[in-house]
């Protein structure tokens, strides 16, 4: 390991943007990333994410700021290093494997130092795939394509690795599964990574930082829980996760302590914050049940006729129009977010 | 120390702009002739050839774009909405005539049902040896031969749209009410109208840049003009003013097919649909549809290639001093030694503009590549004659600065010729590489250069191998019409470079029809590779 400072940092991006044509797709981003970090770049479907990715590939220029990757700048908005010059390892949705070439070859295709076999032959080891060296891509099953594709883009020893939603198009079965296969061969190996997806889930279980993109803009970015529990904004809060917003004093009345008075300000309420027991002398009905297998969510409207949602175990079912004394769990405590619009 | 690559790609989008400079720069240099134009020039062709030129050329284009649609479209409705005996076969059958230069059918019609054809023979039997028969060597004959040769683009054209885009379109129709009759009239026939003005184009532009076929039939149309001032006085000049008249009609045409599609542009389909459902004819009209069929494939193809055949053999056995044979490989090799570097030239250049498309800049590749692809819509004179100019420019350019071009220029070089051939045969083999390298994502080229591969190398490893049938499709595409081709050799050849076409030509000017049966059955034989191709692909059953 190296002790100097600044190549524990892998990935600067600072202030980057990027037009096509009058839209914006990435607007003044910059973050930083370190070595062995794995940061998972999550939002919804055209905020910019896969465009940032290639960006940092060098598949696009940026057209202001500067990305330096390893100490070296590779893109300062005017120059662009090529994607072939930068060290990056690129995985897609898709794979892209090559069909006309073997797995072996696949994985020997960007190893140019001559261990080619031997490379080729211990990443086929990591990914669990040493048997395969001699099939083709179209006789791999989709999780089989995923590992070659990851020994692929890290056979050459990439600086970084760039995933584009890499288990987009597995089934949700496979998925979790090579998920974690992924993660852990991405860490053994000691290489930092970006990780673009749509799904924060998925963005929570994988980054050790998540940064949530939205209209080109990195709005948080943090670790997963503080994304999760400590959300910036409204959007972020709704989009990690199921959240129902209330003014302060709603959330006050639900509370045990006593909370400031009311400051106009809005709360997120999760659905794990509430839990509720019937009382006919209530503060809020049930009404709406929907069932997740494990647990139920109820909606439960307050008197000042906002709604909030409350997770409870399967086991206890409660009917539609009951009337309940809904509190806030001891220990959770709804924070306040800025509202900016919704999702 | 990093090497920087300043944008994208630039070299890249550097070689598809210089593409398609090479391509426009001839046609430019001749369309600009026309801003310094020579009074004696004109004055001296207005009072001689130059208005029967005009008018010949104006009632040629028309005839043969009416009588190509009328038979084109009919013939694909005929096929895709009704049924009967013979009619799936009719359909991939009724493209053929496509494998049949004009040049071949044209000496084919006047030989046959010309004054001295056995029709007219036998016509004369029977009525005496004065009775009327129509005039073939004029432009009736010439229309005829054109159309003959030509409708399948209207009828090809036709039938993808009926396909692709009416079929869905049909059955929302008969859906909301409409009867089979209806719904062809207010839905059918409007979605079909800008393939149908699509063909005609096609028909028109292949009509004008013939002035061989033509002259068999005695028939003077401006191309013609442009052949004879310069083959006959090599006064670059004069022949260069005259073809921006040819120019002119080529911008009609274009004109037309934007006035007939109208704001029409069905980009999207009506609706996928199971096809038209066909109509099952008996009795005598399906009598009289398989009659038209069968009589359209066999003046269009079947008879001329027994035709030819039979002539063939004859003439190898006949006494009539030296055996063809002897003369066949050398004009063979040049016919061959013309295909292959055009081959060669063409799928390269084609091969790097659509790889640049994938690593230069987006919008100046586009544009680069779509006015390189133009060339093929410039009639075969206005090329040729550009062509020249250019080269001329290049050689007094060189010249300036002490250098000399090789090979006298005024009377053509290979390279001249070569270079004509590219202009105008570069569109098909840029389209068939264009969709091979487009089968392959985007995704992976980008894997590819992201694991150190430069542009060059991705193209090696990864494009190339992923798209070499397209490769193969393009050479054979641009083979088969270079070797077709005769108007640019004709004018550019240098001295006693005679290729097939030329050999086929000079005999059947001379009216010696069966010499040039096997020359022409050889040409057609070649050409047909491509149509029985699109044939096949036809007659598979759509999915």
């Amino acid at each position: 390991m190296n002790a100097d400072p600044t190549a524990a940092i892998a990935l600067q991006v600072d202030d980057v943007s990027k037009r096509f044509g009058d839209t914006v797709a990435v607007d003044h981003v910059s973050f930083e990333l370190s070595a062995h970090e794995l940061l998972a770049l999550v939002g919804p479907s055209g905020c910019g994410k896969s465009t940032l990715l290639r960006m940092l590939a060098g598949l696009h220029g940026t057209e202001s700021g500067s990305i330096t990757l390893g100490g070296t700048v590779v893109d300062d908005g005017h120059r662009a290093l090529p994607p072939e010059r930068r060290r990056v390892g690129l995985v897609f949705q898709e794979h892209a494997l090559f069909p006309h070439l073997s797995v072996a070859d696949n994985v020997g295709f960007g190893v140019r130092d001559g261990t080619t076999r031997e490379r080729v032959a211990e990443m086929l080891t990591v990914v669990g795939l040493s048997q395969y060296g001699e099939r083709y891509p179209h006789e791999l099953s989709g999780g089989e394509r995923q590992r070659v594709a990851l020994a692929r883009a890290l056979a050459p020893r990439p600086a970084l690795m760039l995933l584009d939603e890499p288990f987009a198009s597995l089934d949700p079965n496979l998925r979790a599964r090579v998920r974690d296969d992924v993660v852990r061969i991405l860490r053994s190996s000691g290489t930092p990574a970006v990780f673009v997806t749509h799904d924060q889930n998925e963005a929570l279980a994988v980054g050790d930082r998540v940064a949530v993109m939205r209209s080109g803009r990195v709005v948080q970015i943090g670790p997963p829980e503080d994304v999760f529990h400590a959300p910036a904004s409204r959007f972020v809060a709704a989009f990690m996760g199921e959240a129902d917003f209330v003014h302060r004093s709603e959330a006050g009345r639900l509370a045990d302590e006593r909370w400031p008075t009311d400051d106009g300000a809005l709360v997120m309420v999760r659905p794990d914050d509430v839990t509720f027991t019937a009382d006919a002398a209530g503060n809020a009905r049930v009404t709406g049940a929907e069932f997740r297998g494990s647990v139920w969510n109820y909606a439960l409207e307050l008197e000042s006729g906002a709604t909030v949602h409350a997770i409870r175990s399967h086991l206890e079912h409660v009917a539609l129009g009951t009337t309940v004394t809904a509190v806030i769990r001891p220990g959770h405590r709804p924070v306040a977010v800025a509202d900016d619009v919704a999702v | 120390m990093q090497v920087f690559s300043r944008g994208t790609g630039r070299s890249w989008s550097w070689g598809s702009v210089v593409a398609a400079v090479l391509v426009i720069v001839p046609v430019a240099m001749l369309a600009t002739s026309i801003l310094r134009p020579r009074g004696d020039v004109w004055s001296q062709q207005w009072s001689t050839r130059l208005p029967g030129e005009l008018w010949s050329t104006a009632v040629l284009l028309a005839g043969v774009a009416i009588a190509s649609t009328v038979i084109g479209a009919g013939l694909a409705w005929l096929t895709a909405a009704y049924r009967f005996p013979g009619s799936r076969q009719f359909g991939w059958m009724l493209i053929l005539p496509l494998a049949i230069p004009s040049y071949i059918l044209g000496f084919l019609t006047l030989s046959t049902v010309g004054r001295t054809g056995p029709l007219q023979d036998w016509w004369r039997a029977q009525f005496g040896s004065d009775a009327w028969f129509p005039d073939v060597e004029s432009m009736w004959g010439a229309i005829a031969t054109f159309t003959l040769v030509l409708y399948p683009y209207v009828y090809l054209l036709t039938r993808a749209a009926l396909r692709d885009q009416a079929a869905g379109a049909y059955f929302a129709a008969r859906t909301l009410g409409a009867g089979p009759t209806e719904a062809a009239r207010r839905v059918v026939l409007p979605l079909v109208r800008p393939a149908i003005a699509a063909g005609a184009a096609v028909v028109m532009m292949e009509t004008l840049t013939d002035f061989a076929t033509v002259q068999y039939f005695g028939v003077d149309t401006v191309s013609v003009g442009v052949f004879r001032i310069w083959r006959g006085t090599y006064d670059r000049d004069a022949a260069s003013e005259i073809a921006t008249l040819v120019l002119g009609f080529a911008f009609l045409a274009i004109g037309f097919e934007r006035l007939a599609r109208g704001r029409a542009k069905y980009g999207q389909s009506g609706g996928a649909g199971a096809g038209i459902e066909p109509k099952r004819l008996t009795g005598g009209r399906a009598a009289a549809a398989t009659a038209l069929c069968t009589f359209v494939v066999a003046a269009a193809f079947a008879g001329p290639v027994v035709r030819l055949a039979v002539w063939a053999v004859a003439e190898q056995r006949s006494d009539r001093g030296t055996p063809q044979t002897e003369e066949y490989p050398s004009y063979l090799w040049h016919s061959l030694q013309l295909v292959a570097f055009t081959v060669v030239v063409c799928t390269v250049v084609a091969v790097l503009l659509a790889n640049a498309q994938r690593f230069g800049s987006a919008r100046i590749t586009r544009i680069a590549t779509r006015a390189t692809a133009a060339g093929y819509a410039v009639p075969g004179p206005v090329v040729g004659i550009g062509v020249l100019l250019a080269v001329v420019a290049l050689d007094g350019a060189l010249e300036a600065i002490g250098l000399d071009l090789p090979g006298a220029v005024a009377t053509g070089s290979l390279l001249v010729l070569v270079y004509a051939y590219a202009v105008r045969f570069l569109a098909p083999g840029l389209s068939a590489v264009e969709s091979g390298i487009g089968q392959v994502p985007e995704e992976m080229t980008a894997s590819a250069r992201t694991l150190g591969e430069r542009p060059f190398g991705t193209m090696r490893r990864v494009h190339l191998p992923l798209s070499r049938a397209s490769l193969l499709t393009a050479a054979v595409l641009v083979g088969v019409d270079a070797l077709k081709e005769l108007p640019i050799v004709l004018l550019l050849r240098p001295f006693g470079f005679d290729t097939l076409p030329v050999w086929v030509y000079n005999l059947a000017s001379e009216s010696r029809f069966q010499q040039a049966a096997l020359p022409a059955l050889s040409i057609v034989a070649v050409a047909l590779i491509p149509v029985i191709l699109l044939a096949r692909q036809l007659d598979r059953p759509d999915p």
